[in-house]
């Protein structure tokens, strides 16, 4: 082993699911810390969640899913994490696949692994409008970054201790699950995508309003057709 | 053609506005380096008064026929670029904001063998 694992699991008002997906991983993967990033829910997710052994901070609602990451990749690289899973606090990520598609991190084999929905035969169909905006976002991602995605959008991240340092010490840096992965690919870590089985919602209702969609989508095409490296050089050639 | 009245409206304009500014500083009021598209501003419509000839030769380059008309262009594009910077200022402070919020969950992290707080407050909000 080459460090702990810490798993990150963002969460608003999820008590009746998060206490599985806790012990779940727990069982699963063994020895690693599970901090919940919890954004000021209404329910008892927090009391939930240090009752089934997780640690948890609280970042406002407000700042979004992206500073709860941020703030756990902040922690992931503060006490020396070797290994930073994120997943999902509705249960959708079931642990064991977590620990195969982790497998492939801790060997060595890539910095980055995204746990994909789409690579194989999920239970998961995305409605019309997610599957036009997720499309757009892979092409332009494969079209950018000639790095092949499926997935963009999944909350199943893993990143190796050279990728968290990669993001904790870039003070400009807000998470988005899209802009973790072209940022990475252009600082020329290796990006790998890995199917993941996801089981449906059991309960609570997802954050991921039409609103909400449509401006997340919106904030990250600009962002990734703003990205492009202008190099004067380039054009000379 | 500018009237001596335009021009003078103009430089005292300018300078009202460069008075106000200052003191706002002065009193801490004002942060100075957001003062500086403001003295920006102010220093163009003095000069448009002192040399009007700048105002002329921006209205032919624009094609306006009247005049005083370009002292208006000039004035709009100044509130623009005090909008501008005010944007970059929001920003700058939501990333700060963003920050501390980062750093007080970290702070106020609670493990499973603490005593649950009572109430946790919310530390911000946006």
């Amino acid at each position: 082993m080459k460090g702990k694992i810490l798993v990150i699991i963002p969460s608003l008002n999820e008590e009746k699911a998060i206490g599985d997906v806790i012990s779940g991983i727990k069982k699963e993967l063994g020895d690693c810390d599970v901090l919940v990033i919890d954004g000021y829910s209404r329910d008892n997710t927090v009391g939930v969640s240090l009752s089934h052994g997780a640690e948890v901070i609280q970042v406002a609602k407000e700042f979004g899913i992206a500073a709860a990451v941020e703030a756990g990749i902040l922690v992931a690289y503060r006490e020396k994490y070797g290994y930073l899973v994120r997943i999902d606090a509705d249960g959708q990520h079931p642990p064991s696949e977590i620990k195969k598609i982790l497998a492939h991190v801790i060997s060595g084999e890539a910095d980055f692994v995204i746990g994909s929905r789409f690579l194989g035969d999920a239970d998961y169909t995305p409605t019309f409008l997610r599957n036009i905006s997720i499309q757009t976002i892979s092409f332009l991602l494969k079209a950018l970054y000639k790095v092949k995605i499926t997935d963009c959008t999944s909350g199943c991240q893993i990143y190796n201790s050279k990728v968290i340092e990669f993001f904790a010490q870039d003070n400009k840096f807000e998470y988005s699950e899209i802009r973790a992965i072209w940022m990475a690919r252009k600082a020329g870590f290796v990006i790998k995508e890995e199917f993941i089985n996801m089981a449906p919602r059991t309960h609570g209702v997802s954050s991921f309003s039409p609103w909400i969609a449509f401006f997340y989508m919106f904030k990250n095409i600009v962002d990734l057709v703003l990205s492009i490296p202008i190099s004067l050089k380039r054009i000379a050639k | 053609m500018m009237s001596l009245k335009a021009r003078l409206i103009c430089i005292l304009l300018g300078i009202l506005v460069l008075l106000i500014v200052s003191y706002l500083v002065r009193r801490r009021r004002l942060y100075n380096i957001y003062a500086i598209t403001w003295f920006l501003a102010s220093i163009t419509f003095v000069s448009m008064g002192v040399f009007p000839g700048f105002v002329e030769n921006l209205a032919l380059l624009l094609g306006i026929y009247f005049t005083p008309a370009a002292i208006l262009v000039v004035a709009i594009m100044g509130l623009g670029a005090i909008v501008l910077h005010l944007s970059i200022i929001v920003t700058d402070q939501h990333k700060q904001i963003r920050h501390f919020e980062k750093e007080i969950a970290l702070v106020r992290r609670q493990a499973p063998d603490d005593k649950p707080l009572a109430k946790s407050q919310k530390t911000s909000g946006v």
